[in-house]
């Protein structure tokens, strides 16, 4: 008796010992542990920017996803790589029909919102399961400097309320939901860009500047700050002509392009099918669309010395039609002598040098430089065409680059896309009769023809 | 280690010179077949309707990873569950109770030898369930790219799980001579690991946090989503390692009980 109760005290003192070790192994491994991606696209790993904002983060992040049932499951796979590459971040994942009370403290009245709050009571909302919108709303709830965008009014610009299908509404939209602040500029009124001017967007002016405008765009440039400027096809020789000094000259055309007609679109639509070697629009595999478009020129003997990139280019099919009559008829045909023929460039990024900065740089030093985007077309980023393909992440990317804000540049989907795999009713059929059939069929003769032969010996 | 390998070359025969191995992996093949047969048949159809309604809305997300791939490893995970206490049931229980335990108690092997033998040949006849269905991704990569890295890490997954399932029953059947009882208390103590988390809910407080992390359920996901975690690897390991541990006290406790 004694002896089987030393053996079991024995036995439960090291079983409550192994058992302990376990444990411990297994608490370790909750807060060290590494994962490897087998997916294909990768698509439970997040993007460079996200890890980097990430393992950054000065201070604590919750993120709340209100989701639907079915998207549940969505939000939690990306939430989880969120919290996976850092401690620093939280999430839960709940279902406002069934916790109205949370969802009315964080005023949310849409599926699929995901609230992120820091833990100094900064809330952002991110409007959709993504891993952009996601990322762009914890910069937002952890940054406190905001770049400030101005948008030139007065000239006719293009608008940016109202919900035309011409408004730049919903660029604006995506701006402010991107983290920047974004006020209009009418110069008319303040006579100066303000010194609080991170970037000024120039829409597709209708009028030309005058001579103190230009005059003031100039020193505005001169020292280093960065400009958006799009320019329709038109006459605007004031503007054009500094323009010209960055050796980007706005051709007199409109471009016509026979791939959007096989797109099914209008040939007055510009397919940008070709995208330059630049960090703007080197993930991009899909086109963009830019309707009633002009060509640009980009030239290197300009007065200021300037570096161009061409961020993105038409087809060889397209051309710049000089005649505007013929298209208003109708019946407009490339005319070797006077049209542009294609490729033609419809967006380029500009860089200079700021001063002397270029002789007195010290060799392999940095220099400061101004940074520019120029393009031939506005409707690009107008309410009816941003959210075709890719023109909404043109858009955003050319503004993180203006802002030099590499923390803000917007992140590719990645979505698991459509796969779609047809089988015809006989192969269906055959897969019933291999799968379910034959297979446990095959298993249950040999168990059939061994249990027989077994008997039989 | 001649002792463990006797051990299990003495149960896989016993597995596979009689009906029992042969009807347990045709009814998983039935049944898993038939659930990839549904899931490949519906996403044909599916397929079929996106197709049309991308002329009309635009690009639309159909992948072949959410409706067909994860949902069958999650389906296979289930009838593992149920069937699982089958295969352990009898490992001991069985000896205990027909008396043949004496007998093997008399060779000249340690109780290690015994369990690893036993052990080793449930997961065996788990392999011989699993490797079959292997071919039907063949299906898919007829028609269309198959994730093998997925599919990969599904299966590492299943058999991680399935190896738990085991020791857990392996256990179970050391305590009891009545194999019913042990493939009842098995089944019910999987069914309580698998649905731990279910009574989680929102609740984040360290209890829920526990229970979340011991469901077994839980750490299937990540892999048949295609992604190994070391923090799963951990688990599965540990549950392994636990159970046989506590199989082998148990076996050992024999002795000194008298």
């Amino acid at each position: 008796m004694r002896r089987s109760v030393k053996y079991g005290a024995n036995a439960l003192l090291f079983t409550v010992m192994v058992t302990a070790i376990v444990v411990l192994v297994n608490l370790f491994s909750i807060k060290y542990h590494t994962k490897l991606d087998l997916t294909p696209l990768e698509l439970f790993s997040l993007s460079g920017q996200s890890i980097k904002t990430l393992k950054t983060l000065p201070e604590k992040i919750k993120a709340i996803a209100f989701a639907k049932p079915d998207s549940s499951e969505t939000a939690t796979d990306l939430l989880e790589q969120y919290a996976y590459e850092s401690d620093k971040f939280s999430f839960e994942v709940i279902d406002p029909d069934s916790e109205p009370v949370i969802a009315k403290k964080y005023n949310v009245s849409v599926y699929d919102t995901i609230v992120v709050e820091s833990e100094s009571g900064r809330v952002e909302v991110a409007s959709r399961i993504s891993e952009e919108s996601v990322t762009n709303a914890i910069l937002k709830a952890t940054t406190s400097d905001v770049d400030k965008i101005y948008i030139l009014t007065g000239h006719d610009e293009r608008s940016v309320d109202g919900d035309g299908s011409q408004s730049w509404s919903g660029a604006v939209a995506r701006l402010k939901s991107a983290g920047y602040e974004v006020a209009t500029l009418n110069w008319f009124e303040t006579g100066e860009i303000p010194d609080d001017c991170n970037l000024l967007i120039i829409p597709g002016p209708r009028n030309d500047f005058q001579d103190g405008e230009i005059k003031q765009l100039e020193q505005y440039l001169a020292k280093g700050r960065s400009l958006f400027i799009s320019i329709d096809p038109g006459h605007y020789p004031k503007l054009e002509g500094l323009m010209e000094r960055y050796g980007v000259i706005f051709d007199d055309n409109t471009i016509l392009d026979p791939v959007s007609e096989n797109l099914g679109l209008d040939a007055a639509v510009a397919t940008l099918a070709t995208y330059g070697d630049h960090d703007i629009v080197k993930a991009f595999r899909a086109a963009s669309f830019f309707p009633v478009a002009r060509s640009l020129t980009l030239r290197n003997d300009s007065a200021v010395k300037t570096e161009h990139h061409i961020l993105g280019s038409t087809a060889f099919e397209s051309w710049g039609e000089t005649d505007i009559t013929s298209i208003e008829k109708r019946n407009p045909v490339f005319d070797e002598e006077r049209d542009f023929p294609g490729p033609l460039i419809l967006m380029a990024a500009v860089t200079w040098g700021i001063g002397n900065a270029d002789k007195d740089a010290p060799i392999g030093g940095k220099i400061k430089k101004g940074r520019m985007i120029v393009a031939g077309d506005t409707d690009f980023a107008s309410n009816a065409t941003l959210q075709l393909s890719r023109n909404a992440d043109l858009f955003l990317n050319s503004i993180g680059w203006l802002l030099t804000q590499e923390r803000r540049i917007s992140i590719r989907a990645k979505t698991k896309g459509f796969n779609p795999i047809l089988f015809e009713a006989n192969e269906l059929t055959l897969i019933f009769w291999v799968l379910v059939i034959v297979m446990p069929g095959v298993a249950v003769v040999a168990g059939v023809l061994i249990y027989s032969w077994r008997k039989r010996r | 280690m001649r002792g463990a390998l006797a051990v299990f070359t003495r149960e896989l025969r016993s597995w596979f010179y009689s009906p029992i191995a042969y009807s347990i992996v045709a009814i998983f093949l039935l049944v898993t077949g038939y659930f990839f047969y549904a899931g490949i048949a519906m996403y044909s159809v599916a397929s079929l309707e996106m197709s049309r309604l991308s002329q009309f809305m635009g690009p639309q997300e159909l992948s072949l990873d959410d409706q067909v791939i994860r949902p069958l490893f999650g389906d296979m995970g289930v009838i593992l569950l149920m069937m699982a206490p089958l295969i352990t049931m009898r490992l001991f229980a069985e000896e205990k109770k027909t008396g043949s335990i004496e007998m093997l108690f008399t060779w000249p092997l340690t109780d290690r030898q015994v369990l690893a033998g036993k052990y080793l040949a449930a997961v065996t006849v788990l392999f011989v369930m699993l490797a079959p269905t292997v071919s039907y991704f063949g299906f898919i990569a007829i028609n269309s790219q198959a994730p093998w890295g997925q599919i990969g890490a599904g299966y590492l997954g299943l058999l991680l799980m399935g190896a738990s399932f085991m020791a857990l029953g392996v256990f179970v059947s050391t305590l009891t001579e009545n194999q019913v009882v042990a493939g009842a208390i098995t089944f019910g103590a999987l069914l309580i690991f698998w649905v731990m988390a279910w009574a989680v809910g929102r609740d984040t407080g360290a209890f829920a946090t526990v229970l979340q992390y011991l469901s077994i359920l839980e750490h299937l996901d990540p892999f048949t989503k295609g992604v190994i975690d070391t923090k799963d690897l951990v688990y599965y390991l540990s549950f392994i390692f636990l159970f046989l541990f506590f199989a082998l006290r148990s076996l050992e406790s024999n002795r000194w009980r008298g």
